[in-house]
């Protein structure tokens, strides 16, 4: 199937930054470079408050 | 004349599962829209399954082939619980995934009827098996993430 290209953005763009933002809380990797450049800043229909909120969800 | 749209005739999600499970998929533990299925394990391939229309007498599957991270859908799903989505919000995708139309051993995608037959029936499950042949090879540490760790199938 050849290379799949892990930058083919498929969820809504709040999603994938929050993607990036959990790789860098939880592994320490950083993938906003190549993953957040091109992004659309959009939240709707989220609250992004909660959605990308630092602090982990308590459950 | 062609035509928008997604069938949810259970006939066919039936055979999405049937498909499924003879490849050792299973179900999603953290739903995602539309039949969505992954290998099992924190990190492993997932297979995102519409049946779509094509005409008004048509339908043809459609799939985004994709990595499910379960820490991290889990997480996701923990924070949408304590938010309000509007009604028509129909549900989640995983943050990346590859088009079955860039994948050269899924085209063409069969069309066949809307009502499944036994050839319609026969073409789909042949074309999903090759769908859930799809195996990315595995990071071997979230740091090999970084470069395209998701990258080649058999």
């Amino acid at each position: 199937m050849g290379e799949h290209p892990f930058t083919a953005y498929r969820a809504h763009p709040l999603k994938v930054r929050g993607f990036a933002g959990w790789l860098q809380r939880v592994h320490s990797v950083d993938l906003s470079e190549p993953l957040l450049a091109a992004l659309a800043d959009r939240n709707d229909p989220y609250d992004r408050a909660v959605m990308l909120g630092a602090e982990p969800p308590d459950a | 004349m062609l035509c928008n749209g997604r069938s949810n005739d259970p006939e066919w999600i039936a055979l999405a599962e049937q498909a499924a499970k003879r490849a050792g998929f299973e179900a999603v533990r953290y739903p995602l829209v539309g039949q969505a299925f992954s290998l099992g394990g924190e990190v492993a391939p997932s297979l995102q399954l519409f049946f779509q229309r094509v005409t008004f007498t048509e339908i043809a599957p459609e799939a985004f082939l994709g990595v499910y991270v379960e820490a991290f859908e889990r997480e996701w799903g923990e924070r949408l619980s304590r938010t309000v989505l509007p009604p028509e919000f129909d549900g989640d995708s995983p943050p990346f995934a590859l088009h079955i139309a860039n994948v050269g051993r899924l085209r063409p995608r069969p069309w066949v009827s809307n009502s499944p037959t036994e050839e319609g029936v026969a073409a789909v499950l042949d074309w999903l098996g090759r769908a859930f042949e799809w195996r990315p090879s595995r990071p071997t540490g979230w740091a090999s993430i970084r470069s395209p760790p998701i990258a080649r199938t058999r």
